[in-house]
């Protein structure tokens, strides 16, 4: 009997030596632990045994038993576990559950970008209604009723004198009406023309309108301004040219191009081969305008610029369709 | 307008690239479109802005290019000087052949929308196809060649800008007056087209009625044709405004109506029938008879002084008196130099030239606006430089793209059809009165339809989750002043995560809620109150308005089926505003750091079986108040429902998060306090423990 503890206890020793996983030991631990294992076994011999033998055997088997667990469970915690192992397995080719984000519309994102340009020049931001009296959005800005120069300006009408605006330049009366030069500000806002919608047009859109009133505002400020602006919003590289134009609230007035951002210039169907692009409309305005909202043209002169926030969008980010951004295609809008 | 560079040279002694001449043109302020090579020509298109109806002949393209590369304009003769009929051999012997015929009487009735009138008569004209080289030109200018009196006159009208007309006069009865229409008279026009004349347009009538819509379109009753043998060559100043007025009316605009509505030159009137006449002798053998001119003959005119130093301090430039003076001169106003200013008129070709600030646009285009130096001005140093509505939307926007949803843009012109059922008040609508759609009938009082359609749309093309937020303007007429205010709406539809290992849970009330409460926390505002309530276009089961100190801010819930059905959506959306303009003054945009407590907090589970109709936020406010400020936070951590849990009840297991600001609590505290809850729950709300 004594020999049988001796023995089990030399296997025990040679088997935990060489159990080098968890499922070797568990086997292990069944042989020798188990509930038919070599210990219980012994165990059941002892009821069998001399009264005197019988305690110390059992003190014996005990300790035994105790330091099979013992070093079962030091073994154990050597071995990596069965949990561990199993984690291994992954296949990390899965793809990653990647955290929900959301999207700012791209319009929205470029309003920012034109925003903190002009802010960083001192430029505050301002707004005004889109129901606009007429008066507003025509002949405060020297646009007669039944002119030729209100051709651009088809209008959607609410009564015979309320409109939609239908240019942001709106916002450059209500604001000189309201307060005394210095005027330095930039007015975002939405617009609505009537006109059919297609890939270049759209019956609602948005603008942002310049103002700079103050005594001695040049042209070749509005020059220097815009210059930055263009270069900040696409790229150091891009050269910018003013043209001689008309608008009947700036004079001199000017159309900004910008030097095409697909071909560089070279010429390409973007712009119409002509290697230049028109992003805005400028001017500085004319003393007319100032006249009317009680400032003294000898006093002040100021300038004034718009400009299309999807045109720049669409431009910068290669759109090609204006519908695109009120269709709001999910796919579209996580682009940005 | 389109230009042939043959015929343009015919007036200016021009020989370089025409693409050059194009890019010059252009920045000189007259926009050439396109320069395209036509046989042995170029065309170039133009687009002449609405100021310079002077450019819209070619002379007055012939007059830029001159000025520009400093060349002499070469107009033909019988345009430079103010013609008195020339009496030539041929006339006089028309002259004595008109005493047998009838003379023909004219009579301007209407002085107020034709300034000025002329005719005259040309007999015993060859009406036959024009020579090749007018052929030509009217095909450079994109038009049909039709006979040589109709191409004489088409010739004329883009040569000078001055539209002309030519009646059969045969097929004129009686004498002719110019006047009103009269309600309900017709013509058909040389389109083909019967009109519907009445009193605000202007009509050229003979006995029988109207032969012409002045300025607009000919009538096919005295229209010119190869049986023509004499005719009436009319050339006038017709009121800018009514020219317009009609055109628009009849949704009718001709070459003539154009440069009417932009106001010709007097000084062409005249000028334009004598070049027209003597054409007409040459090409057509007719003879001329004289000049009948009725009505105003004077001629655009005025003199500005022109403070040279004042436009140069405006351009930012420095341009010389003589070069100024020279720039002027060949753009065909006469200068005279004074002490310190100049002495410029205006020639009557430039209506649109009035006071300084236009000859100093005129200097600047010609001068170069590439010249023009880049400047900086100083900053005026503004203090407020965003508005606090807009300082607050960027930060909700901000917060929300942080939440996963996503910005839309959605028309602010929708149907009134996408509004039936929300319980919007009819007389608050604001109706648009010349919609091109049905789509653009109404401006939008609430941003729901916008939502419904991105979500519609989505879901069409396959998209299965959509959480998305808008920040718009609503608008509204009350008692006749028109109101806009802003507000953000959210969206919610479809699966709540897209991956493969959350699939297919989708949305419920309880994602939107969430939303709101983030929201609502960021912005500062504490003390919410979610409210059942019944709201037009919700579930009314499944919709909760949100006040703050009494009033309402918010409302959200499950979009009823019935709306969502007629945009075509078949899954469950969770919609809500948020009404901006309302809680504007109780924002907080500030943020203050709080302590992070130096003492442990202790955690309970309280797990609480109530009635269907006990509130969640009732079992809160009372653990709340029973734990005072020792209860710092109280969440809910599970929800029962099933066997376990008796019918009509459900099972809420809450975990209460205890902590002192001053000292580490016992258990044995926090076992106190808990078994008060626990009392003041079974008292108050008769809940019972699990």
């Amino acid at each position: 009997m004594e020999e049988s503890v001796r023995n089990i206890r030399q296997s025990f020793e040679e088997d935990i030596k060489n159990a080098t996983d968890a499922g070797l030991l568990e086997s292990i631990r069944v042989k020798y632990l188990g509930r038919k294992g070599l210990i219980s076994e012994l165990m059941g011999h002892l009821p069998s045994l001399d009264k005197e033998k019988r305690p110390r055997l059992g003190r014996e088997l005990n300790l035994l038993k105790r330091h099979i667990q013992r070093e079962l469970q030091r073994k154990q915690q050597l071995l990596p576990s069965g949990r561990e192992l199993e984690g291994e397995k992954i296949d990390i080719t899965m793809p990653g559950i990647l955290p929900e984000e959301g999207h700012l519309h791209v319009i929205t994102k470029t309003l920012n970008e034109i925003n903190d340009i002009f802010v960083s020049l001192g430029f505050q931001i301002a707004e005004g209604p889109e129901i606009e009296k007429e008066f507003y959005n025509f002949e405060a800005l020297n646009i007669p009723l039944e002119h030729p120069s209100r051709d651009a300006f088809d209008t959607f009408y609410i009564t015979d004198d309320i409109l939609l605006r239908s240019h942001t330049s709106t916002v450059q009366i209500r604001i000189m009406e309201k307060i005394k030069p210095p005027i330095q500000a930039i007015m975002p806002g939405r617009v609505y023309r009537p006109d059919a919608v297609d890939a270049s047009h759209s019956f609602m859109f948005h603008q942002v309108e310049g103002l700079m009133v103050d005594r001695g505002i040049k042209f070749s400020d509005l020059k220097g301004i815009l210059n930055l602006f263009t270069k900040r919003m696409f790229g150091e590289k891009t050269k910018t040219r003013f043209r001689p134009s008309f608008f009947p609230f700036t004079e001199p007035s000017a159309e900004v191009d910008i030097s095409c951002i697909i071909c560089k210039g070279k010429g390409c169907r973007v712009c119409s081969h002509t290697g230049w692009l028109e992003i805005l409309g400028a001017g500085m305005v004319n003393p007319v305008i100032f006249e009317a909202v009680g400032y003294s043209p000898r006093k002040y002169t100021g300038l004034a610029f718009g400009m299309g926030v999807e045109r720049i969008a669409m431009l910068k980010y290669g759109i090609d369709d204006i519908r695109l951004f009120f269709e709001n295609d999910i796919r579209f809008l996580k682009q940005f | 307008m389109k230009v042939s560079y043959n015929w343009l040279k015919e007036y200016v002694d021009v020989r370089i690239d025409p693409k050059k001449l194009a890019y010059f043109l252009t920045m000189a302020g007259i926009n050439v479109t396109s320069c395209r090579n036509v046989g042995g020509d170029y065309i170039f298109e133009f687009e002449i802005t609405a100021n310079r109806p002077d450019c819209l002949g070619i002379i007055g393209i012939a007059r830029e290019v001159a000025c520009i590369l400093g060349k002499k304009l070469k107009p033909p003769k019988e345009l430079q000087k103010n013609p008195q009929p020339p009496p030539t051999p041929r006339l006089r012997r028309a002259g004595a052949a008109r005493s047998r015929e009838p003379s023909l009487d004219i009579e301007l009735e209407d002085p107020e929308l034709c300034f000025r009138y002329t005719a005259r008569i040309i007999r015993n004209v060859e009406v036959r196809p024009s020579p090749d080289w007018l052929k030509e030109k009217i095909i450079s200018v994109g038009l049909r060649p039709v006979n040589n009196i109709v191409d004489i006159t088409n010739f004329v009208l883009f040569e000078t800008g001055q539209p002309m007309h030519a009646f059969d006069l045969d097929k004129i009865k009686g004498s002719i007056s110019v006047r009103r229409g009269i309600k309900g008279e017709k013509i058909i026009t040389i389109d083909n087209v019967p009109r519907t004349c009445n009193p605000d347009m202007l009509v050229i009538a003979d006995a029988s009625g109207p032969i012409a819509i002045g300025g607009v379109m000919g009538g096919l009753k005295a229209e010119v044709n190869n049986m023509t043998k004499n005719i009436l060559l009319e050339s006038a100043f017709f009121n800018p405004i009514s020219i317009r007025r009609t055109s628009r009316a009849l949704g009718l605009s001709s070459e003539s109506s154009y440069r009417f509505e932009r106001r010709i030159n007097n000084d062409m009137v005249a000028k334009a029938s004598n070049r027209g006449a003597c054409l007409i002798e040459t090409i057509a053998e007719g003879e001329i008879g004289p000049l009948i001119d009725i009505g105003k003959k004077a001629i655009y005119s005025k003199t500005i002084n022109f403070d040279l130093g004042k436009a140069n301090k405006i351009l930012g430039v420095c341009i010389a008196k003589g070069e100024a003076a020279k720039i002027l001169k060949t753009l065909g106003f006469s200068v005279k130099a004074q002490r310190t200013s100049m002495k410029v008129t205006v020639p009557g070709f430039r209506g649109d030239v009035k006071n300084d600030i236009d000859l100093t646009e005129e200097l600047a285009r010609i001068y170069g606006y590439e010249k023009i130096p880049l400047t900086i001005p100083r900053i005026t140093g503004n203090i407020r430089i965003k508005d606090f509505t807009s300082l607050l939307e960027e930060k909700m926007s901000q917060a929300l793209t942080r939440l996963g949803l996503n910005e839309i843009i959605t028309y602010g012109l929708i149907s009134k059809n996408s509004i039936k059922g929300l319980g919007i008040r009819e007389d608050e609508i604001v109706v648009i009165k010349n919609p091109l759609s049905i789509g653009q009938e109404i401006m939008r009082p609430t941003l729901l339809p916008g939502c419904l359609n991105v979500i519609s749309y989505n879901f069409n093309r396959k998209a299965r989750h959509l959480s998305l937020f808008e920040m718009g303007k609503v608008y509204k007429e009350k008692k006749n002043s028109y109101i806009e205010e802003p507000v953000l709406s959210i969206g919610l539809a479809g699966i709540r995560r897209e991956n493969w290992k959350n699939q297919m849970q989708e949305f419920t009330f309880f994602d939107i809620k969430g939303v709101f409460e983030k929201l609502l926390e960021e912005i500062g505002i504490t003390h919410i109150v979610f409210k059942k309530s019944e709201i037009g276009g919700f579930n009314k089961d499944i919709v909760s308005t949100v006040e703050n100190r009494g009033r309402v801010i918010a409302c959200f819930g499950e979009v009823d089926k019935k709306i969502c059905e007629r945009f075509d959506i078949e899954k469950k959306v969770f919609y809500g505003e948020l009404y901006i303009g309302n809680l504007l003054e109780r924002v907080k945009l500030d943020k203050r750091y709080t302590p992070i407590s130096r003492y442990p907090s202790i955690r309970r589970d309280i797990s609480v079986i109530l009635d269907k109709n006990v509130a969640s936020s009732e079992v809160t406010n009372i653990i709340k108040e029973i734990g005072k400020t020792l209860v710092k936070e109280v969440s809910l951590v599970d929800y029962y429902k099933g066997k376990q849990i008796p019918e009509g009840k459900r099972g809420l297991l809450y975990r209460i998060e205890f902590r002192s600001d001053e000292k580490t609590l016992k258990d044995a505290e926090v076992n106190c306090l808990h078994s008060e809850i626990k009392k003041a729950l079974s008292e108050k709300l008769n809940i019972s423990f699990r």
